[in-house]
């Protein structure tokens, strides 16, 4: 404990006046009696009137120096350090994305989390206000900001971590315009960090704490999953598993895959410190069933990324359609035995036409009017989705997204490029890849169309003569027929995203049935589209749809998830949340309202003393 | 307000004073005297010496015996009742009012019952002084002196005493007094019962002097003397200082006991009636 106002200690020295008059004791009331004649003899009996002997049961003196006392402590200021600031109002942003699963914490991260945001919650003085937010794969305000410390903890315990991608970005952008809404608020935020950059995110001039949550960087998890047909043979399937290690130390790694519950391959593997692992699992081609991939690390906290799903259907042919391709795209569509494949002329074809293919592959002009379907533009031609400028010379890919389907086992870093057109506007569409020049693979979506788009000429790079060509074509009709019945592939989808699918027309809520890996979820239909949104569980999701029954995957595989490893700060542009452990003390709690609570009962309890003496 | 209500005179009509010893009187009275005397009631023989009246010879006696001998009759004789009230200061109030109604009572007995009865009032002086009365009908006379006695002044017994005129014939001393002065009670009573007196004492307290209903931070002021003493009292100082006063009573009582005084403590707070048709009864004084 220390003072803020030391020198209000000095008010303690009236304790010797208040003592001396006590000694003096100058309104002394006077009683007459009938004779003070035993009370001589009863004094020399008993020392009555010794010196000390009044204060032994002076109740109204103890009350008095204990009063005195409080106020002396109120008016020094006393206060101890505290984890909460008092006198001003916090925001509390917990994390409760898939990494907050992770049990390096006693009994999980997000325990720990909910545990320590209750302290500062408690630790709140009666004026403070607390508003909890979570940031996870939902960001939401849980409660407003309140001072009753119960309903903020009530919403605090109501947290649980979603094994999905969160986007703590979100979350902190959410809690900063709560936060500025009012001076004084404090934003303690209580995650593991984040694998996104926040450098960007504006504190206008919020204080934000960042208590580190987790320890340790140890966690194995499946990064990817697809199913191939085998090049090798039509009959047969590939599995394709990516793994990876992002502990620090090198894991033993085991790898099973079953098969409606029957375990259809093993693999034992090391697995490097940081480096994906993929794996190829041989299937039979007329495998079909509920899949399920384990992986079992010797250090693993994460347990959310150790399994992944996928449900493998009855083939079912799509139909594309390839507008102005060459030789060698309609070689590589052909040979997909799920593709159906037509072949146009740019001349020939519409939108209308287009709109009987699942999919339309534009290798030159695209007509007007493709909003609402889906399409891949392998080039800057005419009529695409985006806006191009300039020509640009031997642009070099920076990076990309690794997770989406669209680039999915195509190393885009070895393909060399002579010629790009620079994407000055990209409409609603995410680039995949990124050059130095900006983007030149772009995908999204148009209308509730699906829209692939590349920004360079193929045939200005040496992608023809790569395998990644036909895996990048294949790709990009895969992706775009993803919704269409039959046409799921291997591969799930990720947690947390909503499950959209066409169903027929007038089919209603009460129709339709979604049973998730942990009961019922909720599902709507409207305009003929059902969605379901919770799809917040790793496993196997049945639609059931009048008769239809169709099933779904949905698996964590996040790669900024499974790194797990703690960040020592949040990053932020102007720097003041750096990372700090739940014992470090950073605002005191000032207790001088306390203490004149307690003077006050002190007070009534001297008055309440005082009168007692005065009836007697 | 009188002293006694008409009642109590009627109850106490019935009663008489009883003496623990004979004693001498003045007059015949219905008392039983230390000399044998001319009544009708045999007391005892004694051998004729000579000068005694010969009316009193056992002549019976003489035939058979053949010696004199003389028969002894009781002669009853008055008494003086002698009621002493101290009307110091610390008296004043109930402690006062009560002396004044059990002297009353007691009074008023005695002159149903042919005695005389003094009243004496002393402080440190001989405040109020009534000659001997006797007669029932001297009854008012009597009530008026006793509300005539004014308190205040010190307790100085001896002093007082010694305005006291002496009685004729030893009788009943009636004291009322609260003992509440320096003098050594024994000091006082010797001086009383060499007087020849059969003294009995009344010692009156009030509630205030056994357990004053006060507590804290006080300045005790002796109604008396005026001394002040600075005390502070609380419940535990209160109750040591009530066993004090039992046990301050208590050798006041075996002084009273040691020279055959009758003793009675009374707490004003019970009533005169109570007092005196109940515990003096069983005391023994009146019967």
């Amino acid at each position: 404990m220390s003072f803020l106002a030391p020198f209000g200690l000095l008010l303690g020295g009236l304790s010797v006046p208040l003592i001396a008059l006590y000694f003096l004791k100058l309104r002394r009331r006077k009683v007459t009696l009938p004779s003070l004649l035993l009370w001589h003899q009863f004094q020399k009996s008993q020392q009555l009137a010794t010196p000390f002997q009044r204060f032994r049961r002076n109740l109204l003196l103890l009350l008095q120096l204990l009063l005195l006392l409080l106020l002396t402590l109120a008016l020094a200021q006393p206060f101890f350090e505290s984890d909460a600031r008092p006198g001003q109002s916090v925001v509390i942003v917990i994390d409760s994305s898939a990494s907050m699963l992770a049990t390096d914490a006693e009994p999980t991260r997000i325990d720990a989390a909910k545990a320590h945001a209750r302290t500062i919650v408690d630790k709140l003085s009666n004026t403070d206000e607390a508003m909890v937010v979570v940031a996870g794969p939902r960001t939401e305000v849980r409660q407003g900001f309140t001072r009753d410390r119960g309903e903020a903890k009530s919403a605090i315990d109501a947290i649980e971590a979603i094994p999905a991608q969160g986007s703590l970005r979100e979350g902190l952008m959410l809690a900063l315009s709560m936060a500025r809404s009012r001076p004084g608020v404090e934003l303690v935020v209580l995650s593991d960090g984040s694998g996104e950059d926040l450098t960007t995110v504006p504190t206008g001039g919020v204080n934000v704490r960042y208590v580190q949550v987790g320890r340790s960087a140890d966690n194995s998890g499946i990064l990817a999953l697809d199913l191939r047909r085998s090049p090798v043979s039509e009959l047969d399937r590939q599995l394709f598993v990516t793994v990876q290690n992002f502990g620090r130390q090198e894991q033993e790694g085991a790898v099973g895959v079953y098969l409606d519950n029957k375990l259809v391959g093993m693999r034992n593997e090391k697995l490097p410190p940081d480096e994906p692992v993929s794996l190829v699992f041989e299937l039979s081609g007329a495998a079909s069933g509920e899949l399920r991939v384990e992986l079992e690390a010797d250090s693993d906290y994460l347990k959310a990324d150790d399994v992944a799903f996928a449900v493998i259907s009855e083939t079912t042919q799509r139909k594309v359609l390839l507008v102005g391709g060459d030789a060698l795209t309609a070689r590589v569509l052909a040979a997909d035995p799920r593709v159906k494949l037509s072949l146009a002329k740019a001349s020939e074809v519409d939108a209308e036409a287009c709109a009987d293919f699942d999919a339309t592959v534009f290798m030159g002009p695209v007509p007007s009017g493709m909003e609402g379907q889906h399409y891949a533009v392998l080039g800057p031609h005419p009529g695409s989705p985006v806006r191009f400028g300039e020509e640009v010379r031997a642009p070099a890919v920076l990076g990309w997204r690794r997770t989406h389907p669209l680039a999915r086992f195509v190393e885009w870093e070895s393909v060399l490029l002579s010629r790009a057109q620079k994407v000055t506007d990209p409409g609603s569409l995410a680039p995949i890849v990124e050059s130095d020049y900006g983007p030149i693979v772009l995908a999204g979506e148009q209308k509730g169309g699906r829209v692939v788009q590349l920004g360079f000429d193929p045939r200005h790079s040496d992608i023809l003569l790569r395998v990644a060509w036909p895996v990048t074509v294949l790709n990009a009709v895969g992706w775009l027929t993803e919704g269409i019945p039959g046409a799921e592939g291997a591969r799930g989808m990720a947690t947390g995203s909503p499950f959209t699918r066409r169903v027929a027309e007038g089919t209603t809520d009460a129709d339709v049935s979604v049973k998730g890996p942990e009961g019922a979820v909720a599902v709507s239909v409207n305009d003929g589209l059902l969605r379901v949104r919770d799809t917040t569980a790793v496993g196997i999701y049945e639609v059931q749809s009048g008769a239809v029954r169709t099933k779904f995957a949905a698996n964590l595989v996040s790669n900024r998830e499974s790194r797990i490893a703690p960040r020592g700060g949040l990053g932020l542009a102007d720097g003041n949340a750096a990372a700090l452990s739940g014992a470090d003390k950073i605002g005191r709690r000032e207790i001088w309202r306390e203490l004149l609570m307690l003077a006050l009962l002190f007070l009534m309890a001297e008055w309440w003393a005082w009168n007692r003496r005065k009836v007697a | 307000m009188p002293l006694l209500s008409a009642k109590l005179l009627t109850r106490l009509s019935n009663l008489t004073l009883r003496s623990r010893r004979r004693a001498a009187g003045v007059r015949v009275g219905s008392r039983k005297s230390q000399r044998r005397g001319q009544s009708q009631e045999f007391a005892d023989h004694r051998p004729y010496v000579a000068g005694d009246d010969l009316r009193f010879l056992d002549w019976h006696l003489y035939g058979r015996l053949d010696t004199l001998w003389v028969k002894l009759f009781e002669e009853q004789e008055d008494r003086t009742v002698q009621v002493l009230i101290d009307s110091s200061a610390s008296m004043e109030g109930e402690k006062l009012e009560y002396a004044r109604k059990v002297a009353a009572a007691l009074g008023f007995v005695a002159l149903t019952g042919t005695d005389r009865v003094t009243v004496a009032a002393l402080s440190d002086k001989l405040d109020a002084y009534s000659p001997p009365r006797r007669g029932r009908s001297q009854a008012p006379a009597l009530f008026s002196t006793l509300e005539a006695i004014q308190p205040g002044g010190v307790t100085d017994l001896t002093k007082a005493l010694a305005g006291y005129p002496r009685q004729r014939g030893a009788g009943i001393g009636l004291l009322f007094t609260d003992f509440m002065y320096d003098e050594d009670p024994d000091t006082v009573l010797r001086r009383l019962v060499a007087r020849g007196m059969e003294l009995h004492v009344f010692q009156i307290l009030s509630p205030v002097d056994i357990r004053p209903a006060v507590e804290g931070d006080l300045t005790l002021i002796d109604a008396e003397t005026g001394e002040e003493m600075i005390v502070t009292v609380d419940d535990d100082v209160l109750d040591r200082f009530e066993k004090s006063v039992r046990a301050w009573c208590e050798v006041v009582a075996q002084s009273c006991s040691r020279l055959g005084v009758g003793y009675s403590r009374v707490v004003t707070n019970m009533p005169v009636e109570d007092f005196v048709m109940r515990e003096l009864r069983e005391t023994g004084l009146v019967t």
